[in-house]
């Protein structure tokens, strides 16, 4: 068994010694279903922000968010290499799997960073090309390198990271940042905690065995489960802000409303479901709050659009 | 990779070359199109600078 194992191994080196990566590897890399989201927000932001913007200027602006959100990925897979190679969910990843070399991830996510900030500050603004390095900053150095393995804060802080797409988004648009964008930023980062921790109690043995600190394998699950429900009604207050502050409309204040409620509901039967209902509901709510932010922000687009 | 396939002095199998060579490609395509984002974003920009001059 451990003779098999020990050839995996080998032909995993191999593969990476001649940095045999294919171009899904480094589309792997760059973690395009989280990139995706990132795309929507960033977009939404540019559209509701004041004045227009020419297509094209529009079109670059989207990609080069993507690139930097991609390279900021690859960064987090070469450093958390270790990490992952002790956890079956990211076991496959082209790092631990020995797809592409630790070095290749890298120097890919070095060049991919400066170039997408470099494109940023000469084709649209020096704001949003600022915007844009100090998100790949904090999500590659402040959350994997610092926070991640320190604190079961982790993925409150780090949040902020995901949640500036929409602030780049408006400031490539406008060349500013007021205080609507700011409230984008904070309805991503409130949402962020219960939408991971739905995942960490899942996969709580995993990050048991690789030692990062989530908030399930510090405090225990109820204690993760009651911070659930805590930040599900805090988002609550946070997703009404743009109505309460007048930027959006009856339709968005009722659709965000029952979607929240739902989310509150779903945190709810999850604490007080028994062990053996506990890993069902928590993947439901993990999916359900992807579609949650998917709606809210559609719904704030939705509003401007229709008033 | 195929353990039977044969290795040139390098170490490379045909599927491995493929591989590179499908990925050298794309990065070939990346380029262009940053390339040719450069160059439409300058001519918006230049658009904008000459409709606005003629005002």
């Amino acid at each position: 068994m451990s003779q098999v194992r020990n050839e995996t191994l080998n032909q995993a080196q191999e593969l990476a010694s001649l940095d045999a990566g294919s171009a899904a590897d480094y589309i792997a890399l760059m973690k395009p279903r989280v990139m995706s989201l990132v795309v929507f927000t960033g977009l939404i932001g540019m559209v509701m922000a004041p004045g227009t913007m020419h297509p094209i200027m529009a079109i670059s602006a989207i990609v080069l968010i993507a690139v930097g959100a991609g390279a900021s990925a690859a960064l987090n897979m070469w450093y958390d290499a270790d990490i992952d190679a002790q956890m079956q969910r990211t076991l496959d990843r082209p790092v631990p799997s020995g797809r592409v070399d630790g070095e290749a991830a890298l120097s890919f996510g070095l060049w991919m960073s400066g170039l997408s900030v470099l494109c940023m500050a000469v084709l649209i603004n020096y704001l949003s090309a600022a915007l844009l390095a100090f998100t790949i900053f904090f999500y590659a150095v402040v959350y994997t390198m610092y926070l991640k393995r320190r604190t079961a804060q982790n993925i409150v802080i780090g949040g902020a990271a995901g949640a500036l797409p929409p602030v780049i988004g408006w400031a490539a648009a406008s060349n500013s940042v007021s205080l609507e964008p700011l409230i984008f930023f904070a309805i991503i980062f409130v949402w962020t905690p219960p939408h991971f921790w739905a995942l960490a109690l899942v996969k709580n043995e995993d990050y048991k065995t690789a030692n990062v600190p989530m908030l399930p394998v510090t405090a225990g699950a109820a204690a993760t489960l009651n911070q659930i429900i805590v930040y599900s009604i805090v988002l609550m207050g946070v997703v009404m802000l743009p109505y309460i502050m007048g930027f959006s409309g009856m339709l968005y204040a009722a659709g965000a409303a029952v979607l929240n409620l739902i989310f509150i509901s779903l945190a709810t039967l999850l604490r007080f479901a028994d062990e053996t209902q506990r890993n069902r509901l928590a993947t439901m709510l993990f999916a359900y709050s992807i579609f949650y932010l998917f709606l809210i922000f559609t719904l704030l687009l939705a509003d401007r659009l229709v008033v | 990779m195929s353990d039977n396939e044969q290795k040139d002095a390098n170490g490379w199998t045909p599927s491995l070359l493929k591989q590179r060579r499908r990925r050298a490609a794309i990065m070939g395509i990346a380029l262009a199109a940053m390339v040719s984002m450069f160059f439409l974003v300058t001519v918006v920009r230049l658009s904008a600078n000459i409709a606005g001059s003629g005002q």
